[in-house]
């Protein structure tokens, strides 16, 4: 296997790695009415945005107060900031950059991408180049006392950057505030289930120490997972698929390597990464309305009585507790959902491997054992969770290997309240949905690819006759959409689904940026 | 499904007259024996794939697809998209069973031409009826092709000629062939044991084990991927007739490419025209502008106007190539794994020598 490579978190920013897992967050859009005065500032934001060594370390030192004090009443508290660009936004600050140098996505902006979204006259922001944010400020906090403490500071901030009575910084549109859901939908989305079970590790140290993994590693070291998974079911991918200017995956080894971009045109990219955020309004009431409608269906077609979460379920591919279907096919299991070594243990197509962890456990031997899924009988091939990782299973480019190079460091966060679970049926015309936020080094290859090539197709990531159908949760493909549920080993006697003219999920708003390294901020795009 | 009595000439076309027709039939069936046979150097091997014209089983029809933007290309010059996109207009470079050319005015594009039919067929074409072959050739280039051009002096087909060369008559890259699609079809139908791993699952340690086809293609790992799957459970595999490799689809231009007008406006579907096959095995496709509509080189994708054909093929979904199976029940057969064979019984040099990096 090739060497792991040492992250340079203290040029880095904190959001991108290791993510701030802040309970309320604040997303501001600025435009840039003033270079000169716009330079200045971000001289001085240089030293205000968190460090990916500053966030991990904080990280750590949170996870073992916790861990001491059995709980995470009254442990440290703390505001992070991070800082992204539009390409209108850099090109602004430095016009005579070649911004071919940049994935192209970026450069066309997202209103201009394949994604299938709602025409761009319904969006809050992100339409055009004139209503895309030139800077994506975030801040986050546990506490909101803090974060608007914070944002004041930041306004003031803005204000001081005033020369002859003008801010060079405007504030573009509403800023979108974004909290997690109170108890007991804590780290749920508004549907109900639980997120960011998934998240791919860095295959990356922190430091010279050659067991400082960024990522710490679960497996027993004789265990044959040692190199693929830094837990059970978290595959370890090349930091350069996330962080531009480190080694990154090849499609067709794991543990090899594709050698980091050479950057001879802008230098100052190192350590930066492309953060895609989208405002995404979910309507709670269609999601539930649908499952409701179909169970119904569904238990005619299965000649048993299937509950609308039951179907959901097959939708997601969790369970509301986040406990996957494919190791708990029957019936919800919390205990599963918050076992850390089991809750993301399993493949698709075939028999999900026994691991040996660091004090000599195999995981997950208390549950279930997944059954190999190759033909989407348990975990339908439709099931979000399957559709935009389907880890071990054929894909059309290429397969398991090449899916580790479409997988982005996910930072979303929930807005708006949660709805009434008595009300669920009934849309009771708030506004609430997710804030969806990633981090990747190809916008192209990564979440564009997804969202165009997966989520919005038929017939992909998944091949085969019939088509197994879209994507249900975040799909917005215009025209016929539909979704194949399994009801036996046959395909042919699949209950075939038209999904509702409008979805559930709603792209409002979001953009392409460009979240720089720490020396960028303070040298090339301040200069 | 009952046996083929004939298989049909690719896209269901209707080139042949009844007696070459057949010979096309006996050459499939042919081909699809030798694969047959070779598997039964694995001692104790029931064959898992058949001849659909020897056996009658019943199976359904699975189309495999891929994109086919060339992933090799994408891997060693995707960071400089502007280098990116010129190696993938070179015809050597186009390696997913889909190559193009262009037609240009001064420096626009006005017309991108698809293929992905075999080099085999027309060889077959070429070996059995020279006439033919220039008809063929004349009405696809739209002008009278002079029969030189197309043969030595001592009539050997010419596949690099001019004229494919400028118009992407047929697939011409070395690992672009007929016989490639049905060896890894046959051969990925053996299953593996390697190394501790019992059977062998992943795709690319199974393309290193087996030997068929490359591992740094979209196409290969992937082929070899679903049909070892169905394998794996016991099912029979063979190709659908007509057998070859299609352009999977027409993506509209707009909705599923990104290609606008200049100021925005829509790109119909009639850009395209499907110029040989039928709209379900598309051997050969044409992208070029109705009357009075904006040339291909005004198009833009973003921001950027059209200057490649590669930009159309990789652009949103992008264009893809299929082949289509035909996969049994489950539980029939159950053979035992194998030992990686210590190479490729497959030789990738049916046309020539191919510049990027290949095969072990």
């Amino acid at each position: 296997m090739d060497a792991e490579e040492v992250l340079e978190l203290d040029d880095i920013q904190g959001a991108i790695v290791p993510g701030f897992r802040k309970d309320r967050s604040l997303i501001i859009g600025l435009r840039i009415e003033d270079v000169a005065g716009c330079k200045a500032w971000l001289r001085i934001q240089s030293k205000e945005v968190a460090t990916a060594r500053e966030v991990l370390t904080f990280n750590r030192l949170y996870k073992a107060m916790r861990v001491r004090r059995g709980g995470e009443a009254e442990t440290a508290h703390v505001v992070w900031r991070s800082i992204s660009f539009s390409a209108a936004g850099l090109k602004r600050l430095r016009p005579t950059d070649d911004q071919a140098a940049f994935d192209n996505k970026f450069v066309d902006g997202m209103f201009n991408d394949t994604l299938h979204d709602p025409a761009t006259v319904q969006w809050k922001l992100g339409s055009t180049d004139e209503t895309t944010p030139h800077i994506l400020v975030v801040l986050a906090a546990d506490r909101s006392q803090d974060l608007d403490a914070a944002f004041k500071r930041l306004i003031k901030e803005i204000r001081a950057t005033s020369c002859r009575g003008k801010p060079a910084l405007r504030l573009l549109g509403e800023v979108q505030p974004g909290a997690t859901l109170p108890a007991p939908l804590t780290g749920h989305e508004h549907f109900g289930f639980k997120d960011g079970v998934s998240q791919p590790a860095i295959r990356g140290r922190a430091s010279t120490d050659s067991v400082d993994f960024i990522d710490p590693r679960q497996l027993a070291t004789t265990d044959p997972k040692f190199n693929h998974f830094a837990e059970p079911g978290r595959p370890l991918v090349w930091p350069g698929q996330f962080v531009i200017g480190y080694n990154r995956q090849l499609p067709n080894d794991p543990l090899k390597v594709r050698p980091a971009v050479v950057l001879t045109t802008l230098p100052w990219r190192k350590n930066g990464s492309y953060l895609v955020y989208r405002r995404l309004q979910q309507k709670v009431h269609l999601f539930w309305q649908f499952s409701e409608n179909c169970a119904k269906e569904f238990s005619g077609a299965l000649s048993k009585s299937v509950t609308p979460v039951e179907f959901a379920t097959r939708l997601v591919g969790r369970w509301p507790s986040g406990a996957p279907l494919m190791r708990a096919p029957n019936a919800d299991d919390a205990t599963l959902a918050q076992d850390d070594s089991s809750n993301n243990n399993f493949q698709f197509t075939n028999p999900t491997p026994n691991v040996t962890l660091q004090d000599g456990m195999v995981a997950s031997k208390k549950f279930p054992t997944p059954v190999a899924d190759p033909f989407g009988r348990v975990c339908p091939f439709i099931a979000h969770i399957r559709k935009v990782n389907p880890r071990d299973d054929p894909t059309d480019p290429g397969g398991p290997s090449d899916t580790l190079r479409r997988l982005m460091l996910r930072r979303g966060i929930p807005y708006g309240p949660p709805q009434d679970p008595d009300k669920l049926l009934r849309d009771d015309g708030v506004d609430r949905g997710l804030l969806f936020m990633a981090y990747q080094a190809s916008i192209t290859d990564q979440f564009s690819f997804l969202t165009s090539t997966w989520v919005n197709a038929a017939g992909a990531p998944h091949d085969g006759e019939p088509q197994s159908g879209h994507d249900p949760l975040i799909g917005q493909q215009e025209g016929e959409r539909f979704i194949r549920m399994p009801i036996d080993d046959s395909d042919d006697h699949d209950l075939k689904l038209a999904l509702p003219e409008d979805p559930w999920v709603v792209m409002t708003g979001g953009g392409y940026f460009f979240t720089p390294s720490i020396s960028a901020l303070a040298g090339a795009l301040a200069e | 499904m009952p046996k083929v009595t004939q298989f049909s000439a690719p896209g269901n076309q209707k080139d042949f007259k009844v007696d070459l027709a057949a010979k096309w039939s006996s050459k499939i069936s042919g081909m699809l024996d030798v694969e047959v046979t070779s598997l039964q150097v694995n001692p104790g091997l029931l064959p898992q794939f058949y001849n659909a014209s020897k056996l009658d089983v019943a199976g359904e029809a699975t189309p495999i697809s891929w994109p086919a933007f060339p992933q090799i290309v994408e891997i060693k010059y995707g960071d400089d998209e502007v280098e990116m996109f010129r190696q993938a207009e070179i015809r050597t470079n186009q390696d997913e069973y889909l190559e193009w050319a262009t037609i240009k005015d001064g420096n626009k594009i006005v017309k991108v031409m698809f293929t992905s039919e075999s080099p085999e067929y027309w060889k077959f074409i070429a070996d059995n009826d020279s006439n033919l072959m220039v008809t063929l050739y004349s009405k696809i280039v739209g002008q009278s092709v002079p029969k030189q051009d197309l043969f030595t002096s001592a009539g050997a087909y010419l596949p690099r000629n001019k004229w494919n060369a400028a118009h992407a008559i047929h697939l011409i890259q070395a690992n672009n062939t007929l016989g490639a699609e049905i060896n890894i079809a046959a051969q990925a139908t053996v299953l593996r044991r390697h190394d501790g791993t019992d059977p062998v699952t992943d795709a690319n340690e199974l393309i290193n084990c087996s030997g068929f086809g490359a591992a740094e293609r979209h196409s290969d790992p992937h082929i070899g991927d679903e049909v070892n799957k169905a394998a794996r459970t016991g099912r029979s595999i063979t190709l659908q007739d007509p057998i070859a490799l299609y352009i999977a689809s027409l993506p509209h231009p707009t909705n599923d490419l990104g290609i606008k007008k200049p100021g925005g406006g829509v790109v119909g579907m009639d850009y395209w025209a499907l110029a040989r096959g039928d709209a379900d095995h598309i051997l050969r496709a044409v992208f070029a502008a109705p009357v009075g509509q904006p040339a291909v080189g005004d198009l833009e994708i973003g921001t950027q106007k059209i200057t490649s054909g590669g930009q159309i093929v990789k652009s949103g979904i992008g264009l893809r190539v299929k082949l289509t199976g035909v996969v049994g029940k489950a539980g029939v057969f159950h053979n035992h794994t194998y030992p990686c064979p210590g190479g490729s019984s497959f030789a990738f040099a049916a046309i020539g020598p191919t510049t990027t990096a290949r095969r072990r």
